[in-house]
């Protein structure tokens, strides 16, 4: 199972399989400002990194947070 | 030029559509719609075309300067910063400066000091959309969510596309970005029922309901003293019908406009008076302003791992921010603050609400929409009060006129809006039945557009 993808789907509480890298807020009706901060710290609890304010905000949809991920060494 | 008029419909429309589609390159078609659209801006008053081609000219500059120093972390940050300031200027100038006199004016009399004059500077309309399309422009290209185009064409058109131009939605470049790209390999054919469906019922939206509804209470609040008890509750839920109908109608306008012309303007109201709690209505209001709420106001100043009183105190400011966005009004501001204390008190205590059942939670949630559209109706405070007096406490009054066909439209709207599928949920196909009935509407519409004078959407004020 994609790590990434699975982080969201926690978050988001919705199904991995209902998730790709085009998911957004605008047709992931979950995804909310405060799934939004929820998110941010998921992902650093789970890859275990800092994200900048500028990374959080690049972060549009699924694959823009994969694209952030894969920027800072991180294999997803 | 207002989309419920006969020049626009009869004329600047027909016009538009033809030479676009007898255009053959994507740029003849860009500099086609941008020569239009800034017809249909100035004809309102050509002194705004030159403010709008200037906010063009800044944010199109600075995506090129972001191409020329992507190595340059001090210079983006120059580019993000100065351009911001100088279009947050230029809305401030136009849009805030009396208010922000009238504010001082009140400390100076207060301090039995002598006021300042009000310069009563002119509001260009919908500059506080085209602002916000082209600062998201200026910010995507700073976060490299978007390749800045080179293209001047495509981004003057992407600014000053008439369908968008003046009520939103807000677009993003991103939103619109494909679109434009292909604009020269879509067939006329392709969207051409499902764009005219589109902008049939927002025109029906606006001119049948919305309007109908305006004709009988816009008079009574011309002096809510005089108003019953009851008749203060038939004027607030004919405004909070009329202003979803009203901007919503113009919405669906603005989409089906999109579509014909193979452009996909996103979907702007999603059912709101369906909305459970105070943070799913804002999910569904007006989305594409939350979103910009959101993602450039709201996430910018979360920060990282944010306490619970740091989050509400986000979800406060980003809340007044958008009611000031809405009208240099403290009227608007405090509408503002009062959603973001909805939302606070859902956050709080979302599992208590929660556990209501669903039709509870939708009737709660529309009750305190309504009472916060007294504030958004109310020129100022003494009459919001006198509103708020008449909603919950029993006064008599004189009757309001034309009580019976409003209750007839309230009932019809009220339908619609809670039990009916919105817009983007109906098939948009060929059906005899359907067309026929839109077709008839849409006469409809037309006769009594002829018939009055056209009025505008409630939203050009902003």
């Amino acid at each position: 199972m994609d790590k990434l993808l699975q982080t969201f789907a926690t978050v988001l509480k919705v199904g991995a399989a209902s998730l790709n890298d085009d998911s957004s807020p605008e047709n992931t009706p979950s995804w909310d400002s405060m799934n939004a901060v929820r998110l941010v710290t998921a992902i650093e609890e789970t890859f275990g990194i800092e994200l900048t304010t500028t990374e959080i905000l690049r972060m549009r949809t699924i694959g823009m947070a994969r694209d952030v991920l894969r920027r800072k060494g991180i294999q997803v | 030029m207002l989309f419920n008029s006969t020049v626009f419909l009869f004329l600047f429309l027909p016009v538009t559509y033809l030479v676009f589609w007898a255009l053959p390159n994507k740029n003849q078609r860009y500099l086609w719609l941008t020569v239009t659209s800034y017809v249909f801006y100035g004809y309102w008053n050509w002194w705004y075309c030159y403010l709008m081609a200037f906010a063009t000219v800044v944010s199109y500059l600075t995506g090129l300067g972001f191409l020329r120093w992507q190595n340059s972390p001090r210079a983006r940050r120059l580019l993000l910063i100065v351009p911001i300031a100088i279009e947050l200027g230029l809305l401030g100038y136009f849009k805030y400066t009396d208010f922000s006199i009238q504010m001082l004016n009140g400390l100076l009399s207060w301090q039995g000091l002598a006021t300042l004059p009000l310069p009563q500077i002119l509001l260009p309309i919908g500059i506080s959309f085209y602002i916000f399309h082209t600062i998201t422009y200026i910010v995507d290209c700073y976060l490299e969510v978007i390749k800045p185009t080179r293209n001047f064409l495509e981004f003057s058109c992407y600014v000053s596309l008439f369908s968008q131009l003046v009520a939103g939605p807000i677009v993003r470049f991103r939103e619109l970005e494909k679109d434009l790209e292909r604009i020269d390999l879509t067939s006329r054919r392709d969207f051409l029922d499902r764009g005219w469906s589109f902008f049939t019922i927002g025109l029906i939206q606006k001119v049948v309901i919305a309007d109908s509804i305006a004709a009988v209470i816009d008079p009574a609040f011309q002096n809510v003293w005089s108003l019953s008890t009851a008749s203060a509750w038939l004027c607030m839920l004919g405004y909070t019908y009329q202003i979803y109908f009203d901007f919503a109608g113009y919405s669906n306008m603005a989409v089906g406009l999109g579509l014909l012309f193979g452009l996909h303007i996103p979907q702007n109201f999603n059912s709101p008076y369906r909305a459970v709690n105070p943070a799913d209505f804002w999910r569904r209001w007006h989305m594409t302003l939350s979103r910009c709420f959101r993602d450039y106001v709201y996430l910018p100043m979360i920060g990282r791992r944010p306490a619970e009183r740091r989050i509400y105190l986000v979800t406060l400011v980003t809340m007044t921010l958008c009611g000031l966005w809405h009208g240099a009004n403290y009227t608007f501001v405090l509408w503002g603050a009062y959603h973001g204390l909805l939302l606070v008190i859902y956050t709080r205590y979302a599992a208590f609400w929660d556990g209501w059942a669903p039709w509870l939670q939708r009737a709660v949630t529309f009750f305190l929409v309504l009472f916060g559209l007294v504030l958004f109706r109310a020129p100022d405070y003494a009459t919001a009060k006198a509103i708020f007096a008449r909603l919950l406490l029993p006064y008599d009054g004189a009757p309001l006129i034309g009580a019976g066909v409003l209750v007839v439209f309230l009932i019809l709207a009220g339908a619609i809006a809670h039990f009916g599928p919105n817009t983007f949920e109906m098939p948009h196909q060929w059906r005899p039945l359907a067309t026929a009935s839109l077709c008839l509407l849409f006469v409809l519409s037309l006769f009594l557009i002829y018939g009055a004078k056209s009025s505008p959407f409630l939203y050009f004020q902003f």
